[in-house]
């Protein structure tokens, strides 16, 4: 189960790697607003929760559209 | 201690700017670094409203917002020792035995400042039964708090955070109410606009029928 999981995690695109580089290979609606994906996965992780997922991807555009670098993370300093 | 932790902060902060991380932000919580910002992005959660200091903050939160909103529920809550904004001491130990309220607030941040008449009512009502509330402001900025806490008719203490402190209560979304019981553990967090029917129940049960 546990190896599932940590399989899954790694074949999941993080949200910053689903924004689209031009046009989006798919899409969703959500509150009559499409959102664009590079990838297959990143549509089925919106739809499972698109209220928080729109959010999510509101706030990348915000930062996309204020030129800043979105890309995911590398490494993280949080303690686990 | 207050060195060590002056230096271990600007080591943490070095070591983000180093590593490219983000906005240093207190509001985020320990994982930011410290260092107050004002209020520059809100979500909702399962019918909730945070507010957050930068719109990283907030992406991050909507990662995984229950990891974000941790729960220290059960553990002895940390000691404090701040000042009011007239240079009164104020330590958490003041409240030994009582039932305590911590809201930790900031004028930037709308529904914190909406909550204050609320909390006073809390304080008033319950004051007699061994109960109290603690504004911990993240704000420096005096006079916006004197005006704030004035107008909501505020008599409860209003203490001015350290990042410390913010830091050692995982402060990471504004609002934040933590109830501490008689035996100075944490009974139960509230974040973002806390369930009022639900922090009165923990309230009553802390202070016991």
């Amino acid at each position: 189960m546990m190896l599932a999981a940590l399989v899954l995690a790694s074949v999941l695109h993080a949200p910053e790697e689903c924004l689209p580089k031009g046009k989006a290979a798919v899409t969703a609606e959500y509150q009559g607003k499409t959102y664009g994906f590079r990838y297959d996965d990143c549509r089925e992780e919106f739809l499972k929760d698109p209220e928080r997922m729109s959010q999510l991807y509101d706030a990348l555009l915000e930062l996309q559209a204020e030129g800043q670098v979105v890309e995911a993370p590398r490494a993280s300093l949080v303690p686990s | 201690m207050k060195r060590l932790a002056v230096v271990l902060l600007l080591i943490f902060v070095a070591v983000a700017a180093f590593a490219g991380e983000q906005a240093v932000c207190a509001v985020c919580g320990p994982r930011e670094g410290a260092g107050f910002e004002p209020v520059k992005a809100h979500a909702t959660h399962k019918g909730k409203a945070y507010a957050f200091c930068s719109v990283k903050c907030k992406v991050e939160f909507l990662k995984n917002p229950d990891e974000f909103l941790v729960t220290d529920e059960g553990k002895p809550a940390p000691a404090f020792a701040l000042k009011t904004f007239d240079g009164k001491p104020v330590s958490l130990d003041d409240f030994r035995g009582k039932v305590v309220l911590l809201d930790f607030w900031g004028t930037f941040c709308i529904p914190c400042v909406k909550a204050l008449p609320e909390l006073q009512a809390l304080h008033t009502k319950y004051a007699s039964r061994g109960f109290a509330v603690v504004g911990v402001t993240v704000d420096d900025r005096a006079p916006m708090v004197q005006k704030a806490t004035s107008r909501a008719k505020v008599t409860y203490p209003i203490v001015q955070a350290t990042p410390a402190v913010w830091s050692a209560y995982k402060v990471n979304a504004l609002p934040s109410l933590v109830l501490v019981g008689r035996d100075g553990r944490i009974v139960r967090r509230y974040g973002g606009e806390a369930d009022r029917a639900a922090m009165l129940a923990s309230i009553e049960q802390a202070l016991g029928r």
